[in-house]
């Protein structure tokens, strides 16, 4: 690009604000409103999981349990305590990083939910790249073809993507490719210790089920974003220096475009974790949506809890990483307010 | 593209090396999971539907037409008083993990069950058990309160398994027994496997069980031979495309699930017996079993297993009959009856709760559906007893006798009902205690205590060249000591 100016230039950039000491402070403020709310989340968690109407002992011992039996079982969970006492010590347990007992498995609750992320976590991010690797490319299409056939086109089949329930899109990709092509598994997740391979042909199917609505929402935000930016001043003046509207595009549209794209990317990402239960059943995986939605009937409270902190952690941990994110991505971030 | 065509090959290759050698190996679909594994903690027919004859045995068993067999036991006799029972055990037996199985086992595992903090699902099993006594290693006395005539029976439940005392406290994670089959490896949420032990005389190698809940991921897990079989198919919707496929051989089979529309006998107006019988004649049980259960299911009369010796029918007594419902309604002086109908989760129960609430509705009352959650139902229904209506199948075998137990969620209380079942359990002579299970048969149907509804189907679904599955469900149990492939 020799003779044409370099908007890369250092005195460029420095213009539109480098790292200054207010960024650094608001990076803090952000980590600390992180730490608090998740204080705060793990007090709700326990009062809501409490007042939850049902037994825990009742649930395992059925419909022809006895008093006694019922309370001897109660005794053994612990259940007997009264509640300002179980709060203390799951609290301190919290603390000490100890998770306690599945009331349910009677095994510990790191273990089981171990067992869950390591299923559901490649399958999120599976899942993302799914959407990441088809929604940016067809939003970025859309955008260069705005209000031509490419665009509605695509922003047409995104409407589709966008409509049908991804439950239904997997029981489709399960009738063609595990039932009639026989190329995959209908489902299931033969564990890591299978090898790699066998565990990602498990997940393939559920992640494009997963990832596609989401590559969906992802190619509209896309669109919209590059499209608004496209007609500003400055993508008019660097087009006035002389770079091609795909240069201009690549170098000044998109890098503005990414912060409402990494926003939501965000949201998906946390809605990826916990809200892939109803794919997870299609394919039956063992994973957390599933775990939540059984430790939920069998009232499995030590569980329940311990998922609960582990979402909820999670959702505050990527959005405190996009805000980060954008705070690098974004100048005016750092210097207003 | 590639990796796809590259996946395609080694699951080809794999599938033709399965081919090469006799299969000795099968994977079966189950739609709950159980809890944890051991069958002497818990009510969850999960547990027994995996380890029951195949991890854990017992004294006695119950076989697949439902009699009592001997299993560590050999043979037992009573005295004449009827008050001590002698069992002779099987010898050389032992526990998966190499200890020696004998009478101090059989002693630990009923006192266990008997203990004052024991958490013994059936402990009403037990009740009548006075002392165990092990007079050598190859015999068992067990000294009766009151004579018992059920006990083998009673001895051959999954809660009656014998542990154990060095792996008793384990089971739950890594069940311990004497059965031919042993615990390998659990992945909760999805699958786990048992396989034969050294030495057991059975045909399978590996037994891999699948918790596959969902019924179109269960039919989809079928049609691409992901699992061999399910012993009870989710989805009865689904069995006319399993028996168009050759590949596949649809068993219906009997259960022990009385399935009821239990009434709160003590709630007015529900504790006059004629608004009861109104109830009954407003159901019209083949409409019900044709809308919700696809046409699979027997009609029940009273409290009782069609598939028993002792079976009695009497849906005669609550015919259809929607004048006589509403004459008896205004004989008790009802009218405008509203009542709430509690629908635990099952399909069963809240498919046949839409069509009960129009059934009713044609005899002028009104049904308020309410979903609840097993948990919720639990609490409300069985606990508190706070409901009018609901309807659950109970599932365990020969349970009439929880119509004579005072604190029971139906609030039913007839002297004369509980004096007949304590005659039942005394009575020795089977022929005798059959006759005395139609008195009380007949009983409950005259009390109209509860709306008896359908024994619940068991739709068995497996690779057709799978031999020895069991075609009814005597027991909740797969049995798979007798399954083998088809040469």
């Amino acid at each position: 690009m020799g003779e044409r100016p370099d908007p890369g230039d250092r005195s460029y950039r420095r213009a539109l604000g480098g790292v200054k000491p207010g960024g650094v402070s608001r990076g803090v403020a952000r980590i600390a409103a992180a730490l608090l709310t998740l204080l705060l989340a793990s007090v709700l968690v326990f009062l809501a999981l409490n007042v939850l109407p049902g037994d825990p002992a009742a649930v395992m011992l059925g419909t022809e349990a006895r008093p006694d039996t019922l309370a001897a079982l109660r005794r053994q969970m612990g259940l007997d305590l009264p509640m300002p006492l179980r709060w203390w010590q799951w609290l301190t347990g919290l603390a000490r990083g100890e998770l306690g007992t599945s009331h349910t498995y009677g095994v510990l609750v790191a273990e089981l939910v171990a067992t869950r992320a390591v299923v559901s976590v490649p399958l999120a991010l599976l899942a993302l790249l799914v959407a990441i690797g088809l929604g940016i490319p067809a939003g970025l299409f859309a955008a260069t073809r705005h209000r031509r056939t490419g665009d509605l086109a695509t922003m047409a089949v995104a409407l589709v993507g966008l409509s049908v329930p991804a439950f239904w899109i997997g029981i489709l990709l399960v009738l063609l490719f595990a039932i009639g092509l026989r190329w995959l598994p209908a489902g299931g997740f033969p564990g890591w210790d299978a090898g790699i391979l066998p565990g990602i042909a498990a997940l393939i199917l559920p992640a494009v089920a997963l990832g596609l609505p989401q590559a969906a929402v992802l190619a509209r935000v896309t669109r919209t974003a590059i499209v608004e930016i496209m007609r500003l001043d400055f993508v008019r003046t660097a087009r006035s220096f002389g770079l091609t509207r795909t240069q201009a595009l690549r170098r000044h549209a998109l890098p503005n475009a990414l912060p409402p794209i990494v926003t939501v990317l965000g949201l998906q990402f946390s809605f990826l974790l916990a809200g892939a239960v109803i794919v997870e059943n299609v394919f039956y995986l063992p994973g957390l949506g599933r775990l939540v939605v059984q430790s939920v009937g069998g009232r499995d409270l030590p569980t329940l809890a311990c998922l609960v902190m582990l979402l909820v952690t999670a959702v505050v941990v990527v959005n405190l990483a996009v805000d980060l994110l954008l705070l690098r991505l974004d100048p005016r971030l750092r210097q207003r307010g | 593209m590639k990796l796809a065509r590259l996946l395609a090959t080694s699951l080809l290759v794999t599938a033709l090396a399965d081919a090469a050698v006799a299969k000795d190996t099968v994977t079966l679909g189950q739609v709950l999971e159980p809890p944890h594994l051991d069958p002497t903690a818990g009510a969850a027919a999960a547990i027994d539907e995996i380890v029951y004859a195949n991890v854990f045995e017992g004294l006695t068993r119950i076989a697949a037409d439902g009699s009592v067999q001997p299993q560590l036991a050999t043979s037992w006799e009573v005295s004449p008083d009827g008050l001590a029972w002698t069992f002779h055990l099987k010898q050389g037996v032992t526990f998966h993990d190499g200890t020696g199985f004998d009478s101090t086992d059989v002693k630990f595992s009923l006192e266990r069950a008997l203990a004052e903090d024991s958490v013994n699902a059936q402990k009403g099993l037990f009740e009548p058990i006075a002392a165990v006594e092990t007079p050598d290693p190859a015999t068992v006395v067990i000294r009766l309160k009151r004579p018992t005539g059920l006990l083998p029976w009673n001895l051959a439940w999954g809660d009656a398994v014998i542990v154990a005392p060095e792996s008793a406290e384990t089971n739950r994670t890594r069940p311990v027994g004497t059965g031919p089959f042993q615990f390998t490896e659990w992945r909760q949420g999805d699958r786990l496997v048992l396989s034969r032990r050294e030495g057991a005389d059975v045909a399978l190698a590996q037994v891999t069980f699948r918790f596959i809940a969902d019924p179109a991921a269960a039919t989809a897990a079928l049609m691409a031979e992901d699992v061999d079989g399910y012993l009870n198919f989710p989805a009865p919707e689904a069995l006319p495309q399993f028996e168009a496929d050759p590949r596949f051989a649809v068993v219906i089979g009997t259960t022990e699930g009385e399935t009821l529309l239990a009434i709160n006998n003590r709630r007015q107006p529900l504790d006059d017996v004629r608004v009861r019988r109104a109830i009954g004649h407003a159901i019209d049980r083949q409409a019900l079993i044709d809308g919700a259960m696809m046409g699979y299911g027997q009609p029940i009369g009273s409290h009782f297993s069609p598939s028993h010796p002792a079976y009695v029918d009497l849906t005669s007594r609550s015919a259809h009959d929607p004048e006589l419902a509403r004459r008896l309604l205004a004989e008790a002086g009802v009218g405008d009856l509203k009542l709430t109908i509690k629908l635990p989760p099952p399909s069963y129960a809240r498919r046949s709760g839409e069509i009960i609430q129009a059934q009713l509705a044609e005899v002028g009352i009104q049904a308020e559906l309410v979903p609840v959650e097993w948990a919720q139902w639990l609490e409300q229904v069985f606990a508190n007893k706070d409901y009018d209506l609901t309807i659950v199948s109970h599932t365990e075998p020969l349970d009439i006798g929880i119509y004579a137990r005072d604190d029971y969620y139906f609030n039913y209380r007839n002297p004369d009902f509980q004096a007949l079942m304590a005659r039942i359990e005394g009575t020795a002579d089977e022929a005798e205690r059959n006759t005395l299970y139609g008195q009380a048969q007949e009983m409950l149907a005259a009390d109209a205590v509860n709306g008896f509804l359908f024994e619940l189907p068991k739709q068995g679904v497996w690779n057709a060249r799978l031999e020895g599955m069991w075609a009814n469900a005597p027991i909740q149990a797969t049995d798979l000591t007798g399954v083998r492939w088809a040469e």
